[in-house]
């Protein structure tokens, strides 16, 4: 039997799936948190050129990471709402957008924070900073369309859009280190012949990146309920209303 | 303990961005728990208040 994704796709077992998972997501973003802060604070090696400010590489790598996969997600939740007009497809994108704004603003921020002792500044408009922040301004104007309109469907419509145009500058932000000159570092991780960094500091990366995709299903899940339940609410309220 | 902080003169770069980092996300976590609270308390009402209309 083939699998089939739109099974899943319904509200009602939306909130089942989603209920059962809810504990261990937490229980697993409880403990990557705990662990991922220990090793990145205490348990890590310095770095020999960057000394102890490679330490802000554990929140500024993952939260960049996740800037770019809430997106790509988001956009595939838009299409699949535009093309099949899937309500929860809708609803997850409306849902991913704060928590992609947010880890993109932690991203630039710790960028900025990082770069000052390093570079000598806290900001240049090269490739990879620019199309970073446009991510930002991306994620911004999706959630500001999605409530443009007096008819939440064009908003809904109009945020898809913009979000699978936008979807142009991930490649652009991935590979703006290797197609133009920069401050920024190339790829250190995700590159051909695997990663270039010691393991004692890929410990806390990989934990931190687990930290934080387990947060950003937590939030979700917990957006997705919220929003599922409120559109519950509305049809009673109207029904009370006109009933 | 003052070394920790210190973080070998970069302490004034490196805990602003762990601080941001705990302030965002527990913030958007507060708010999403917070609005679910919301949606789950309306619908108790919006439930009582059918079953209500319903049984007169």
């Amino acid at each position: 039997m083939a699998f089939n994704i739109n099974a899943f796709a319904n509200p009602k077992r939306f909130m089942w799936l989603s209920g059962l998972l809810l504990p261990w997501v937490i229980g697993i973003t409880i403990i990557t948190t705990a662990a991922g802060l220990y090793f990145a604070l205490f348990d890590s090696p310095t770095d020999y050129q960057q000394g102890e400010t490679v330490r802000i590489m554990y929140i500024h790598v993952p939260a960049a990471s996740m800037s770019m996969i809430i997106y790509i997600s988001m956009a595939v939740a838009s299409a699949m709402g535009l093309i099949w007009k899937h309500p929860l497809s809708d609803l997850a994108a409306k849902c991913m957008s704060p928590i992609g704004a947010a880890f993109t603003f932690l991203a630039l921020f710790t960028g900025s924070f990082w770069g000052k002792p390093m570079w000598g500044t806290w900001w240049v408009w090269d490739a990879r900073l620019t199309s970073e922040l446009l991510l930002l301004f991306l994620y911004m104007g999706h959630m500001a369309l999605l409530n443009a309109f007096d008819d939440p469907a064009r908003g809904t419509k109009s945020a898809g859009i913009l979000c699978l145009v936008g979807v142009i500058n991930i490649p652009i932000i991935k590979f703006s280190v290797d197609w133009w000159n920069t401050l920024h570092q190339p790829a250190s991780l995700v590159k051909a012949g695997g990663p270039a960094i010691h393991p004692d500091m890929l410990i806390p990366l990989g934990l931190m990146f687990l930290c934080f995709t387990g947060y950003f299903t937590l939030v979700l899940f917990i957006r997705m309920r919220s929003e599922i339940i409120s559109s519950k609410v509305r049809a009673l309220r109207l029904r009370h209303v006109h009933g | 303990m003052n070394e920790f902080f210190e973080m070998g003169g970069h302490g004034i770069y490196i805990w602003p961005c762990y601080g941001l980092a705990a302030v965002l996300l527990i913030g958007l976590l507060m708010t999403s728990v917070k609005a679910l609270a919301k949606s789950k308390k309306d619908l108790s009402i919006m439930e009582q208040m059918t079953s209500e209309g319903k049984n007169a």
